[in-house]
């Protein structure tokens, strides 16, 4: 138990030393690339609704994620005798 | 062990974490899983009435005779919105202000879009003033008072024409009346649409209460882009290069907070800090910038794609998916074909998540067994 929780509270350590270190400028220039092209993919909205492909990709990406999430979980729990 | 697990990431037989769980833990264990994880699909239509950053989009001030809009930014904040208030007041001619709601979740069909599409406007013609709020537990009640002539407010699908309302006294309605003065925006279109000339606001003043903080913005004169910036100790968002720390903080307070003022509510706040805290802590965290991606971007001016170049295509110019033909050939023949694609793009969706859960659950069935 001891040993999970002191795995648990490393990694938290290291990923958040690492989300202070990397500059702002970095993440926000990636957020306006891809809100640039997001907004451009309107374009296609003669043909399709743009707005529900968005949303389906939007669902697909949290719902992989949120499993990755767990799947961090799982790898400290099953690592950990 | 981390390299190792990384070069063979399907190798069940290293560690032994798992299995030593008692078959409780294990049924806890898997049940997080889902909630975790369905948390994170329908984080932003979870509920009718906790409204996240996502779901308010820009509010946008018109004047000037259909100017350029003015857009107060939305507040960068997560949290129960309580109270809209909309004040402003008409200059020479007329004024429109208005909250609109817009993101690409817009089309969402019911089944799986709970919370509440909104959008509300204020017009005062000649010299009027008004004020506007939104009441209710669920927000469907419009309040307006003052001198101002006439409001617009539309919710969902159902556009609620005009709507004059002198203090808790519904003056008068008109459903269905031509669409006032003002600039709204059109369900199903994903463009605005300036309807009539726009006079001048004069001054304007807009304000909303997100977990019991009152963020506001005063706009006087002609208007310009303005920052609103939430005037909470609570960390705006939490990026990824923001402060943790300050944001687990910040989320604790919100969780210690909800407790006692949102009893009803409190299962949901729960889920809502171990998601914020989750999401800003873990590596995960730069991909937190999804969601606000998907929210900040919105339908572009650009036009139709137009295929054109001197010496190509013989110095002719040829506009690709002209948005009117293909639109017109479906109305002719009653064949909404962007509608079945919609039916199409979400069965493939949740096709892929059915197959994913599968996939998964069946990797934790063979952890058990290993």
């Amino acid at each position: 138990m001891f040993k999970t929780l002191l795995k648990v509270f490393i990694i938290i350590a290291v990923f958040t030393t690492i989300s202070l270190v990397i500059p702002d400028g970095i993440t926000a220039d990636m957020d306006s690339a891809v809100q640039y092209f997001i907004s451009n993919l309107y374009v296609l909205n003669s043909i399709m609704h743009v707005a529900t492909f968005l949303t389906c990709l939007q669902i697909i990406v949290n719902f992989i994620f949120g499993a990755c999430i767990f799947w961090f979980f799982h790898f400290i729990i099953k690592h950990t005798g | 062990m981390i390299g190792s697990y990384l070069s063979r990431p399907f190798d069940l037989e290293v560690g032994r974490g798992f299995d030593s769980l008692g078959g409780l833990m294990k049924k806890i264990y898997i049940i997080t899983f889902f909630v975790l994880v369905m948390f994170f699909v329908f984080n932003n239509s979870a509920s009718a009435i906790v409204y996240n950053e996502s779901q308010i989009s820009y509010v946008t001030l018109t004047g000037g005779g259909g100017s350029n809009p003015t857009q107060f930014l939305r507040p960068q904040i997560e949290g129960t919105l309580t109270s809209i208030k909309v004040y402003e007041t008409g200059g020479d001619s007329s004024g429109a202000l208005c909250i609109v709601q817009y993101n690409a979740k817009q089309t969402i069909p019911k089944v799986i879009y709970t919370g509440i599409e909104w959008g509300l406007c204020t017009a005062a013609w000649g010299t009027g003033q008004g004020l506007m709020t939104y009441q209710g537990s669920d927000f469907t009640e419009l309040w307006y008072s003052g001198t101002a002539t006439g409001s617009i407010a539309f919710k969902k699908d159902k556009f609620y024409g005009l709507i004059f309302y002198q203090g808790d006294t519904v003056l008068g309605s008109v459903f269905g009346g031509s669409y006032p003065q003002g600039r709204y925006y059109h369900r199903g279109e994903d463009n605005w649409d300036n309807a009539g000339n726009i006079g001048n606001v004069v001054a304007a003043y807009f304000e909303m209460v997100i977990n019991g903080t009152i963020y506001n913005q005063y706009q006087n004169g002609i208007p310009t882009s303005t920052l609103m910036l939430p005037i909470s100790d609570c960390a705006a968002g939490a990026t990824f290069a923001s402060s943790t720390l300050d944001m687990v903080r910040c989320s604790m307070g919100n969780f210690i907070n909800g407790i006692f003022n949102n009893i009803t509510g409190l299962i949901d706040k729960i889920i809502s800090v171990i998601y914020g805290i989750l999401r800003n802590i873990f590596p995960i965290n730069i991909f937190s910038h999804i969601d606000n991606d998907f929210s900040v971007a919105v339908p572009t001016s650009a036009p139709d794609i137009v295929l054109s170049g001197a010496g190509l295509f013989g110095n002719r110019s040829y506009s690709f998916l002209a948005s009117s033909t293909m639109d017109n050939a479906a109305a002719s023949i009653g064949f909404d074909y962007k509608k079945i694609a919609d039916y199409f793009m979400y069965i493939v969706t949740f096709g892929i998540m059915l197959l994913s859960t599968v996939l998964i659950v069946k990797h934790l069935k063979n952890d058990k067994t290993e």
